[in-house]
């Protein structure tokens, strides 16, 4: 029974400690009775072909220890679909208390971060929401505790006015650009020294400042609309208008800007009359591809408004 | 996944409960390990040690079977039965298959 004793040993380290005592006596016990069976069949002493086929019988010692395990997966399939929603949830609403902090430590301290520094933050953050969230479901799992909003749902609880399921990439891309905008807009998200050095200096020119509150105020509502949307997950007849409103303003605003003259002051050594006039180009020409991409999803909404397939 | 794959995958899912069902029904009278997947298989209901094992000991733990070691034929084995509770369960699951089977039977007929 040498062969036997190596299979529970094999089976051993796939079990938790408290689990060995209990369950390897009784593995053991079925192994010998089968092997026993066998060889009496067959009218003889048991040999270790006899073992050997047995053991073929109860299969990998992985797949044995977890048939006898209590509970086979961390976040089961009736829990699964809460925990995908929970954690779409929980991540929209952190990742958006983390943009309203960041604005206010930059007005109150004058806080700033480097792109890279935003993008490993941002990392940590999900994946700080993601273990706990994770952790909180895990520990549901094996409670055997249910959510009242997901197993106890009636048809009342459905909310009214739902026009269409969202394009979740489309407002992730929404809404990550206009949390980007809003930090660098407000001086939290700094460029500097992420460039390697040109010897050319780009700063605003003085045809923004009159749009400081303006655009805060539209990118603010814009982002804050795109995490609700991203929470519930469907557009409703109000949000979409909302969007409609909010992206005419921004392409409004973009316009007016276009005949605002220079956007930009240019400093270089290296630049000429016509190296600064191009730039100028393409600053105008971003404003007026963003406009486009602005514009394309204000069809898109009003297409879902008149109720046509999108 | 071609069809045979998904056929296969589903008939693994309703094996799965039948054959608790077949464990508790066969459970009626005593056996022990290897009697009772003979006497399954004979039934045609073949199932794998690996798989019969931990099932018959989880159904004990739930309450449902009631087990004693005995000598038979100069050797000690563990004899399973179905205990009070456990034919409760097994008279309410028969009658749930059996008005399943029915309606199967009704919607495939």
């Amino acid at each position: 029974m040498e062969l036997v004793q190596s299979y529970l040993n094999e089976v051993s380290r796939f079990l938790a400690e408290e689990q060995r005592k209990d369950v390897l006596p009784d593995l053991r016990d079925a192994i010998e009775e089968e092997v026993f069976a066998v060889s009496e069949e067959a009218g003889r002493e048991p040999t270790e072909d006899d073992e050997r086929a047995v053991l073929a019988g109860f299969g990998h010692p992985l797949k044995v220890a977890n048939r006898y395990q209590p509970q086979r997966s961390l976040i089961g399939p009736e829990l699964y679909p809460a925990y995908r929603q929970t954690l779409r949830v929980v991540l929209s609403t952190v990742l958006a208390g983390f943009l309203v902090v960041a604005l206010v430590l930059a007005h109150v301290q004058d806080w700033t971060i480097g792109p890279w520094s935003l993008f490993w933050t941002g990392i940590e953050i999900v994946l700080w929401v993601a273990f706990i969230v994770t952790l909180v479901f895990v520990a549901t799992e094996y409670s055997g505790e249910r959510f009242n909003w997901y197993e106890n749902w009636r048809p009342e609880m459905i909310s009214p006015g739902t026009l269409g399921v969202i394009d979740r990439s489309d407002v992730l891309t929404n809404l990550v650009s206009e949390g980007v905008f809003l930090l660098w807009w407000n001086d939290v998200l700094v460029f500097q020294d992420f460039f390697p050095a040109f010897d050319v200096s780009l700063q605003l020119s003085p045809a923004w400042d009159a749009y400081g509150l303006p655009l805060n105020a539209l990118f603010g509502l814009s982002f804050l609309l795109h995490v609700y949307v991203l929470v519930t997950g469907v557009w409703r007849r109000q949000a979409l208008v909302a969007e409609v409103a909010l992206f005419v303003a921004v392409i409004a605003v973009g316009v007016v800007l276009l005949f605002a003259g220079d956007l930009v002051l240019v400093e270089g050594e290296f630049l000429n009359e016509h190296g600064v006039a191009n730039v100028q180009r393409v600053v105008k020409v971003t404003i007026l591809v963003i406009a486009g991409f602005t514009a394309w999803d204000i069809w898109i909404s009003v297409k879902m408004l008149l109720g046509r397939p999108i | 996944m071609d069809a045979e794959e998904i056929a296969e995958k589903l008939n693994s899912e309703i094996r799965r409960g039948a054959l608790v069902l077949g464990v508790l029904g066969q459970l009626r009278n005593e056996h022990y390990g290897y009697s009772l997947r003979k006497a399954l298989g004979d039934h045609g209901l073949a199932v794998e040690e690996g798989t019969l094992y931990p099932l018959v000991r989880r159904l004990e733990k739930q309450g449902l079977l009631t087990s004693e070691w005995r000598e038979e034929d100069k050797r000690r084995k563990r004899f399973y039965r179905l205990s009070e509770n456990g034919e409760m369960v097994y008279r309410q699951l028969m009658s749930d298959w059996d008005r399943l089977n029915e309606s199967i039977a009704r919607i495939t007929g």
